[in-house]
């Protein structure tokens, strides 16, 4: 239960950053290129699991414990649905941050433009709470696959 | 405050037990706090339920758009069309919501006591189905009737499979597993092709769209698809055979729940056959198809009932026979259409169907947490090892019988009331049909008293002597049932005029659906 | 107001309040009838004890569930056979049946659109 080979190790590490970026750009830029919360935190799930392939349940379950899984996911799930009551106040999911100019409030223009990255209200924030909960949920549904492929105790 | 919310209360209704599942495995500690957080969400449900239904009977069609600067505005500034998320709630919707909440909040009360598990999971589950089954009946487009007959399928998935350490509840979990993979992956490809022949998911658009310019070929694959795929998860003759074993490996108050998940599935498909395909000459070769599954899972159903002895099997057989009552009417009604001289005949036969349907979803769902409760104080559904039980759970019995009178269709029961609209007005559409639908439910009455006995009456036996009555959570959920039952029993013309006609009417004005949006 | 009649047959209501009224009405006659026996035949002394054929019934002694309606299980008993076969418990088999309906289904559509119009 030690994990693979020291050389794999390193390697993975090394790996692990370059994928966890790539994994937090696709959900931010969710608004403007192709990709969104599920993808990118489909991403970010891959590089847990090849820290859990590396590295060996023991030691994932001692960084990420179920538990802790399972509360961040509730968490993602948790914060999407409170930004989609938050729009209550004129209709349910209703975008209230767009064009506000605060937080992901700025206008687009009409016509071509390189994208803005701090437009669109609530969709980038929606995509970060999407992000979370399926990162934290595939990297437990791997967790406890592992595990019961290994016959490790529950 | 109490405008805004019932202004709301459709997103509401979805809303709250989606948020409400999602935050009871954050309170995995407090095991107390989550049943009670649990149970706040099924009654705040049920409150955004009543609060639509009241509503919807006061204002007619009731829709609310997801994301517009109002609710509203169907149709996005400078588009003519329909893209938002959109809810149409009718009065048929609205009934079927408010059934499977109360429903759903009753089958709560009854688990309190009834899982002796954590309550976690299961109430996180449970929540997640009936946001499933709001949203289904709720929807007005078809991408989301998919998405929340997917959330539906698969929260019943879990459930099913709750105790796990039973393979017979995971073969049911994988049985179930799969036949609705399989009816959600052909509803989908049916809605795939409606999608692009119309270019639009929304039901009223499309509808309008059939209306003016009638049916194409793809249509006509998508409409086979479609029936045949709410026909098996409604659990239609022949293709039933995953209901005893879902319903009878299910946690009893679970089985509950899942009755009225499958008879949202009946709604599907009416909603499908009348709203979106209309009364056009074509819908009465489906109609046909609909009257012969019916006809088929009445006799099926009642005969197979017969010979069950497990408790659960039995009902849930009893219950497809019943699905077959209702199948027939709507077929009926459905020709009687088009068909001048048959359509009083046909309008009867529709209210019938949709007093059997409700009538169907509160005495199944009184049935399986009688059975419930037997298995709690028993520990034991077999119907050869159980006997004289009436000594000890005198209420519970009393129940059974209620729930049993009504299934059999004995005056004065409810359904007794929706069963006689049923026949008089299918024997002017055909004699034979009324002959085969009587035959069915006299059978219907032999699987229950067959139960009654062996499980209730009898002489005492040794092994059951201890046994007490349940628990008072499990009782008021029973009482609150049988109460609703013997209430529409007694009282079937105020329902009729006041709850089943509005519902009809909703059904068959395809207009009014179609003006709603547009 | 809750109708039973269609065709003009006068108008025929369906009333289950009545019905309840006389069947307490009779319950109280039978329960009168009763009382004019012995003492306390009624509430206490003459509880029935469950019977078989005139024998008293006992746990050893009892008809199982299995074996009730013997005659009608018997008499269709090919029928039943038949079903059992159908209701086989096989995954396949379910799906079989699904596919065999949705291809009636289409068929019938099929035909009754392109081929009779």
């Amino acid at each position: 239960m030690s994990g693979l080979s020291q050389i794999v190790k390193t390697v993975s590490l090394v790996l692990f950053v370059p994928i966890l970026t790539f994994g937090l750009y696709v959900v931010a830029h969710g608004h403007l290129t192709p990709g969104g919360g599920f993808q990118g935190g489909t991403v970010i799930a891959t590089a847990l699991a090849l820290f859990l392939v590396a590295f060996g349940a023991k030691e994932f379950k001692r960084i990420l414990g179920k538990d802790f899984l399972s509360a961040v996911e509730s968490i993602g799930l948790l914060s999407f649905g409170a930004l989609a009551l938050l729009g209550l106040g004129t209709a349910f999911f209703a975008n209230f941050l767009a064009n506000s100019g605060g937080l992901f409030g700025k206008s687009v223009p009409v016509g071509a433009n390189a994208g803005i990255f701090n437009s669109a209200g609530t969709i980038p924030l929606m995509n970060f709470a999407v992000g979370i909960e399926v990162a934290s949920a595939l990297s437990l549904v791997l967790l406890l696959m592992y595990l019961s492929e290994k016959g490790v105790g529950k | 405050m109490i405008n805004e919310i019932a202004l709301h209360s459709p997103a509401l209704a979805i809303a709250i037990p989606l948020v409400f599942a999602f935050l009871l495995p954050l309170l995995k500690k407090w095991k107390k706090l989550a049943a009670l957080m649990a149970l706040i969400g099924f009654g705040a449900a049920e409150t955004m339920a009543v609060l639509v239904f009241k509503s919807v009977l006061t204002e007619g069609i009731k829709v609310y758009v997801m994301g517009a600067s109002s609710i509203g505005q169907t149709t996005p500034p400078f588009m003519p069309v329909p893209v938002r998320i959109i809810l149409e709630i009718d009065a048929f919707s609205a009934l079927m919501g408010l059934a499977g909440a109360t429903i759903a909040l009753l089958a709560a009360i009854y688990s309190i006591k009834f899982i002796k598990e954590s309550h976690v999971k299961y109430y996180s589950l449970l929540l997640l189905m009936l946001a499933g089954l709001l949203g289904f009946v709720f929807t007005g487009d078809l991408f989301n009737l998919f998405v929340f007959f997917e959330v539906l399928s698969i929260s019943s998935i879990g459930l099913i499979a709750f105790w796990l350490k039973r393979s017979e509840a995971v073969e049911a979990g994988f049985k179930y597993l799969t036949i609705s993979a399989v009816a959600s992956l052909f509803v989908l490809f049916a809605i795939g092709l409606l999608y692009g022949e119309h270019g639009i998911l929304n039901i009223a658009t499309i509808s309008r769209d059939m209306l003016f310019y009638g049916f194409a070929f793809t249509d006509i694959i998508a409409l086979g698809l479609l029936v045949c795929a709410f026909a098996m998860k409604c659990g239609t003759a022949p293709m039933h055979f995953w209901v005893p074993d879902a319903y009878g490996e299910a946690p009893a108050a679970v089985t509950a729940v899942l009755a009225i998940a499958s008879l949202s599935s009946v709604y599907a498909l009416l909603r499908i056959a009348f709203t979106v395909f209309g009364p056009l000459p074509h819908t009465e070769i489906i109609a046909y198809a609909v009257i012969i599954m019916g006809a088929i899972s009445l006799f099926v159903g009642a005969t197979m009932s017969l010979v069950q002895k497990d408790l659960k099997r039995l009902i849930a057989y009893a219950g497809v026979s019943q699905t077959g009552f209702i199948l027939v009417a709507f077929g009926v009604g459905l020709v009687a259409i088009n068909n001048v001289p048959l359509q009083a005949f046909g309008l009867r036969a529709m209210q019938g169907g949709l007093f059997h349907l409700i009538n169907h979803a509160f005495y199944e769902a009184l049935l399986f947490l009688v059975a419930g409760a037997i298995i709690y104080r028993a520990g034991t559904k077999d119907l050869n090892e159980l006997g004289g039980l009436a000594r000890q759970m005198p209420l519970t019995a009393v129940f059974f019988l209620i729930g049993a009178i009504s299934i059999a269709g004995l005056p004065p029961s409810n359904g007794f009331a929706s069963k006689i609209l049923i026949y008089e007005s299918i024997y002017f559409f055909s004699p034979l049909l009324a002959v085969i639908a009587l035959i069915s439910s006299v059978i219907v009455v032999v699987p229950m008293v067959k139960a009654f006995c062996s499980a209730f009456l009898g002489p005492e036996i040794k092994k059951f002597k201890s046994v007490k009555e349940v628990p008072g959570s499990m009782i008021l959920a029973m009482l609150v049932l049988s109460i609703i039952v013997i209430f529409f029993g007694l009282f079937p013309g105020i329902m009729l005029e006041s709850i089943v006609n509005p519902a009809v009417n909703a059904l068959l004005n395809q207009a009014a659906y179609v003006g709603g949006v547009l | 107001m809750f109708p039973l009649s269609l065709n003009g047959m006068g108008a025929v209501e369906w009333n289950p309040l009545m019905l309840v009224a006389a069947f307490l009405l009779i319950a109280v006659i039978v329960v009168l009838i009763r009382m004019m026996g012995p003492k306390g035949a009624v509430f206490k002394k003459f509880r029935v004890q469950p019977f078989l054929s005139g024998n008293k019934a006992s746990e050893k002694n009892i008809v199982h569930a299995d074996n009730f309606f013997w005659g009608f299980t018997e008499a269709f008993k090919k029928y039943y056979e038949k079903m059992f076969n159908i209701h086989s418990g096989q995954l396949n088999d379910y799906l079989f049946w699904f596919v065999f309906s949705l291809a009636l289904v289409l068929i019938a559509l099929y035909a009754g659109v392109y081929l009779w119009a």
